[in-house]
């Protein structure tokens, strides 16, 4: 019964979100309208062309986006055993950056550009985990050695840039800044179609997920493969956050701030925490998107700008607060 | 038949052997236990037997069958390892530690039975953890983790336990009601028990047999009263000793003498 209890408080946050995101926007249009458009499929109106073509697959790719960036988050914290890993701070997301600006000035769009993501955020964390091998897996060499492999893809990336036309790097830092706006590399429907069965995967690993968190030794004495595991589920989480780079250019810290927050407040079995803060990460993603478009109406802020925000402030308060041990 | 056989095992890191040659029998329904010296190859010897290190000769067999033979899983449905220590790095919570015991018999996704829920509530009375059930064991005492630690281990419900040192956090009053806990169960469901132990009279009072190991082989096994003597114990750890006898138990209790240094 307790397990339930999240959910019980998730599920209906995450459709006030979504209805806050279909009802808020960049344009203003009014309540009634809203309703008429969803309502009343297929008739005329330049209110109903935006909720169909901009809005609702806008609130679909940050629904999905954010539930796989909180994912993957759950998903490196526990293989690599550490709460401050995520994509971001481990240098994925660079990863990805370098792999789609690389496909960007090599004209690429949609599912070549996702392949060069995919295969940036493989290889930043395939030097991660040599680097952690070669070291150790603390805390002080997984971060740092995604902030140096941060350093190092964006400066690949400058160089990159400043061979490139001012047409692709114009698209590629408007891209990089972390946007659910404009039409991306993959649409909503097919987005969805790679999220989903990857989140329904994940979840069935998540038995595996408590064993790993708890240490190579423990995963073998209870008879599952720690080494095939953790290959199987760190691919897996590239892979989903190398789809959301594509998708969404960089968003930093959703998935640190989430995981953190619902392993809080319902405690680390990854049976609850990772569908949990699947849910708990679209409906932050949704609102921060939301609240990115109307702050500066009729401007728009890149979304990246307020996790990225809302997500050091938070990051600066963890390091400064965790007691030793838990830093480490 | 599950008691646990070792033929002539030597092992070790990166080609060097810490474990010698070692050979020795864990009788089922027996506590078997094993003494040493720090850096002795007790450890070492444990990972080998639960496959978490390669042995370079020799073999371990589990009930008759070559242990290299028995698929994990079903090797993690018969034996359970205890380590001396475990690092917890989230806030997992003493129910849902012991729960993942079951995992062996259970596997990925298969939901847990009520049968899985009776074995976790029973081994959670058995070691006096029922109230701290819902606890984040981060936030427990030394002594409180290592008894949901073996919780865990006595959760897979297995016909042999492995365990390593598993009183050095433990109060006397602990110590005994875990050895006796287990000495219960050797006795009355056929639990085969071997174990490491620091506490030479501890080892004295509970085990059925001892092997006493001295730089990776062993040096003496048998029952305790003839391992532990006093030019045993004098010559392993460089200390002389008075060994009497127990006045309830009449077996072998070891006395130092403090000051002498062999």
């Amino acid at each position: 019964m307790n397990r339930l209890i999240p959910f019980i408080v998730l599920i209906p946050l995450l459709v006030f979100a979504l209805i806050v995101g279909l009802f808020m926007g960049g344009a203003a249009i009014p309540a009634s309208e809203v309703i008429d458009a969803l309502v009343r499929y297929g008739s005329a109106g330049i209110g109903h062309t935006l909720i169909w073509e901009v809005r609702i697959p806008r609130v679909v790719s940050s629904a999905l986006v954010g539930a796989s960036l909180a994912g993957c988050g759950v998903v490196f914290q526990a293989v690599l055993r550490n709460p401050l890993a995520e994509p971001y701070t481990l240098g994925v997301s660079a990863g990805g950056a370098l792999g789609a600006t690389t496909a960007i000035v090599l004209g690429l769009t949609g599912l070549p550009m996702v392949a060069w993501c995919f295969a940036g955020c493989l290889l930043s964390i395939g030097l991660v985990i040599a680097i952690s091998t070669v070291r150790e897996f603390s805390t002080t060499t997984i971060i740092l050695s995604g902030v140096v492999l941060s350093f190092l893809f964006s400066a690949v990336m400058m160089f990159i840039l400043s061979m490139a036309s001012s047409r692709d790097v114009h698209a590629s830092i408007l891209w990089l800044m972390g946007s659910l706006g404009s039409t991306r590399a993959v649409s909503a429907p097919v987005l969805a179609l790679v999220v989903l069965p990857l989140a329904l995967v994940l979840m069935c690993f998540s038995r595996d997920l408590n064993l790993i968190s708890l240490g190579d030794e423990k995963t073998h004495l209870l008879g599952f493969n720690p080494g095939t595991l953790k290959t199987v589920l760190l691919v897996l989480a590239s892979l989903l956050t190398g789809i959301c780079v594509a998708v969404s250019g960089i968003i930093g810290f959703v998935g640190l701030i989430i995981p953190h927050a619902v392993r809080k407040a319902c405690g680390a079995d990854h049976q609850v925490l990772l569908p949990a803060s699947m849910l708990a990460g679209s409906s932050f993603l949704l609102l921060s998107d939301t609240l990115a478009q109307i702050i500066i109406r009729p401007f728009e802020l890149p979304v990246g700008v307020i996790t990225g925000i809302i997500g050091g402030v938070f990051f600066l308060a963890y390091l400064l607060k965790a007691r030793p041990p838990e830093v480490f | 038949m599950t008691g646990l056989r070792i033929e002539g095992l030597t092992a070790g890191y990166q080609k060097l052997p810490v474990v010698k040659d070692v050979s020795m029998e864990a009788v089922q329904g027996k506590i078997s236990g094993i003494i040493g010296p720090n850096g002795s190859g007790k450890t070492t010897l444990f990972k080998c037997i639960c496959g978490l290190i390669k042995p370079m000769r020799g073999r371990v067999l589990l009930g008759g069958q070559d242990i290299s033979r028995i698929p994990r899983r079903k090797f993690a449905q018969t034996a359970a390892f205890i380590p001396q220590s475990q690092v917890i790095p989230f806030p997992f919570t003493v129910e849902e530690y012991v729960l993942m015991g079951r995992y062996p018999h259970r596997g990925r996704v298969m939901p847990f039975s009520p049968d899985d829920r009776l074995v976790v509530k029973e081994t959670l009375s058995m070691l006096d953890l029922t109230e701290l059930k819902d606890h984040q064991i981060q936030r427990l005492s030394g002594g409180e983790v290592q008894r949901v630690i073996l919780a865990g281990g006595l959760a897979q419900k297995p016909e042999i336990i492995l365990m390593d040192e598993p009183t050095s956090h433990l109060d006397i009053g602990h110590q005994v009601r875990l050895l006796s806990l287990l000495k219960g169960l050797s006795e009355n469901s056929g639990l085969t028990v071997l174990i490491i132990l620091h506490d030479l009279n501890l080892a004295s009072a509970y085990c059925d047999a001892l092997a006493l190991m001295d730089d990776g082989r062993v040096f003496s096994q048998g029952s305790p009263t003839a391992v532990l003597t006093e030019e045993n114990i004098e010559q392993v750890y460089r200390t002389p000793v008075v060994v009497g006898t127990d006045p309830v138990i009449r077996r072998p209790h070891i006395f130092f003498i403090p000051g002498a240094v062999a």
